[in-house]
């Protein structure tokens, strides 16, 4: 019996029945890779809940529509992913940081392994619009635009759970592509304890 | 006697004006050739992001998007690796910190400062981590792949033709 990943992200997230989260808190207690990672997913859940405080009513919106995306009902059988809170006090990483993408972005674009390949022609990726949210930059009515930065044109996710989004830059948008379930390589795996 | 002299010298006038016009035209023409037939480059930015409270490397340049959210999350930038590969038509690679490769490939120049390109990353052994991105983008204009894990951080690629 060991704790993987995903049961550490069960632990942090509070989902875990007291006995097994007991066993896996001493474990984490033993595991500096573990206390590492918890504490940078504690990080961008700080970041979003201080951006929750600031706006509620925003923050109590976005929350479902993003979590259709990512808990869509296609998702695929193999996927991780858990059902994520109503509200943002208590984030889960990977909710934190796709909400913390819509956050900078106005909108984003999730891809789960039920959909690994979006190839869009000349035209560019649509993205998923979180409601309330003040739209920087709208991808799907600026095709081939050179003033607004550089274009996403197709993008193969490989099943992988990415996101997309752009960032606000010093001319026009960045597009960035935020791989979300990319576990830790060779030693910083988070090993069997 | 006096008008035909000034008339003279208006002609000469002229006639230097047009040549000298004619001679910055030429220039500007072939620097717009030039411009036109100019390698462009793929310049990759590896960064480490982290928390470890050491703020932005200095040599990363101007980046406004680290201090936005979802980046400014992290709070340190480190610089790993700064790279220039040739849009020459063939696939280029570069190895990256955490072992796995960006691949990129020209796809199409698109006049003589715009290029459509494809980006890959893949781990050793041949095992995808992103099978394929593909790009329009206008020297200078940059585009992000982040969030492979790396040292207790993640690694943030950030990559824009440049001449």
């Amino acid at each position: 019996m060991g704790v993987d990943l995903d049961e550490l992200a069960r632990y942090f997230d509070g989902e875990l029945p007291a006995t097994r989260a007991s066993y896996v808190a001493r474990a984490v207690g033993r595991d500096e890779a573990a206390r590492t990672t918890i504490a940078e997913w504690a990080s961008v859940g700080d970041a979003l809940r201080m951006w929750a405080r600031a706006q509620p009513r925003l923050s109590a919106q976005m929350a479902d529509p993003i979590m259709s995306q990512i808990e869509g009902p296609k998702r695929s059988t193999g996927s991780k992913l858990r059902q994520g809170p109503k509200s943002f006090a208590g984030a889960g990483p990977r909710t934190a940081l796709a909400t913390a993408c819509a956050v900078a972005a106005g909108f984003f674009l999730v891809l789960d392994g039920s959909n690994p390949r979006v190839t869009q022609g000349p035209d560019r990726l649509k993205p998923v619009i979180a409601p309330g949210l003040e739209v920087v930059d709208r991808v799907d009515e600026h095709p081939a635009s050179d003033r607004d930065g550089a274009a996403l044109l197709a993008l193969d996710s490989g099943g992988r759970q990415v996101a997309v989004f752009f960032v606000a830059a010093d001319r026009g948008s960045t597009p960035v592509v935020w791989l979300l379930d990319d576990p830790p390589v060779g030693s910083e795996r988070v090993q069997p304890l | 006697m006096k008008l035909s002299v000034f008339l003279l010298l208006v002609v000469a006038c002229a006639a230097g004006t047009r040549s000298a016009y004619s001679a910055e035209r030429e220039r500007s023409a072939e620097n717009e050739r030039r411009r036109e037939s100019a390698p462009l480059f793929a310049e990759v930015t590896v960064l480490h992001a982290t928390n470890a409270g050491k703020g932005i490397d200095p040599r990363i340049g101007e980046m406004p998007e680290l201090s936005r959210a979802p980046f400014s999350a992290y709070d340190s930038y480190a610089l790993l690796d700064r790279a220039r590969l040739p849009f020459d038509g063939h696939s280029r690679h570069l190895l990256l910190p955490n072992g796995s490769q960006l691949n990129i490939d020209l796809r199409e120049r698109l006049g003589k400062d715009q290029v459509r390109f494809a980006a890959s990353v893949s781990r050793p052994k041949g095992k995808e981590v992103l099978p394929l991105l593909e790009v329009k983008a206008k020297v200078g204009q940059r585009f992000v792949v982040a969030g492979q894990s790396f040292k207790k951080g993640i690694l943030v690629l950030v990559i824009r033709p440049v001449r």
